[in-house]
């Protein structure tokens, strides 16, 4: 059983990118918050007589399921939405492409490592990357490879098959290098 | 598969850059929910300690009542013995008592009742 301390330095460890990881995916900082912090309780309420050597996969599994649900919930307030929005004009385009307003910068920039700004305009491009992956490529990605799981472990918490792991991790890296390519931008 | 991971390593080290260059405010807030989870488990552990020790101790008062309750049982069960034994010898040993008074107060002599034909002139007698 893990005691409060060992809970503490855990979820220090793993925080930030839990917060990257739900930004990346609903698109808003605020959302992501609210999902680490509802992850956070769930692990401390639900899992807190688990060995501590159990926290990466479980928090990982409940972050997941916690994205999942707010997509539920945007879904459904989306329908409402539509629902009493169809008689009125819709100026937004859903289309709107986020690396379209990102610069990519020339590759005198990349080559100079003490270019923060060059650093950080990537490191824009390739989030924005990331974010435009379809939500299976995107987790598999994370987990396989920002996680350091292996294969068996992302399909454990993905609740797919070792193939399917694979399958979207490469899919994810060829868009990813393939999008990044069209914005000028090599790895 | 090599190249895909060296790409994948490459993109992760971004990352990682991004997400240690969180901004204060994010930061602040992240710790804060740390601590209300922290919080939370210590709340759980606390309560979870308390219900062991309310346990334990319902543990013993309920062996204690235990028992007690055996004990009340075995009295309970003696005292009814001693009421119903005491029922049974005032009303068994009483019965022959009076049957011998009524024997011994009556005008017929005791040897009339165990008379095969007394019943038979007792029958005759009594009829119109």
């Amino acid at each position: 059983m893990a005691n409060p301390q060992e809970l503490s330095d855990f979820l220090a460890q793993v925080e930030r990118r839990a917060f990257k990881q739900a930004a990346y995916a609903v698109r808003d900082d605020h959302a992501a918050l609210d999902i680490v912090q509802d992850a956070m309780m769930k692990l401390a309420e639900n899992y807190s007589a688990r060995p501590v050597e159990e926290f990466p996969m479980l928090f990982q599994r409940i972050l997941q399921n916690a994205i999942r649900d707010f997509f539920r919930r945007q879904k459904v307030r989306n329908l409402w939405t539509t629902l009493f929005s169809s008689f009125s004009s819709v100026d937004e385009d859903d289309d709107h492409d986020v690396l379209e307003t990102l610069q990519p910068h020339g590759d005198e920039g990349r080559n100079d490592p003490s270019d923060e700004v060059a650093r950080g305009q990537t490191l824009k491009l390739i989030e924005a990357a990331l974010q435009k992956l379809p939500q299976r490529q995107r987790e598999a990605f994370v987990l396989r490879y920002w996680e350091d799981m292996d294969v068996a472990e992302t399909a454990a918490v993905m609740g797919c098959s070792e193939g399917s792991v694979k399958t979207h991790c490469s899919r994810a890296v060829h868009t990813l290098a393939a999008l990044l390519g069209k914005k000028g931008v090599g790895l | 598969m090599t190249q895909e991971r060296e790409t994948a390593k490459k993109i992760v080290a971004l990352l990682e850059e991004g997400a240690a260059d969180l901004d204060q405010a994010t930061l602040a807030q992240l710790a804060a929910a740390r601590g209300q989870a922290v919080a939370a488990m210590s709340g759980r552990t606390r309560v979870a300690n308390a219900e062991l020790a309310h346990a334990g101790h319902e543990y013993s008062m309920t062996s204690f009542l235990h028992g007690r309750h055996l004990w009340l049982t075995g009295l309970a069960a003696l005292v009814i013995l001693l009421l119903l034994g005491s029922f049974v010898q005032q009303n068994f040993s009483r019965q022959p008592v009076a049957a011998d008074a009524l024997l011994l107060a009556s005008d017929l002599p005791p040897e009339a009742y165990v008379d095969k034909g007394f019943d038979a002139w007792l029958e005759n007698s009594s009829q119109p």
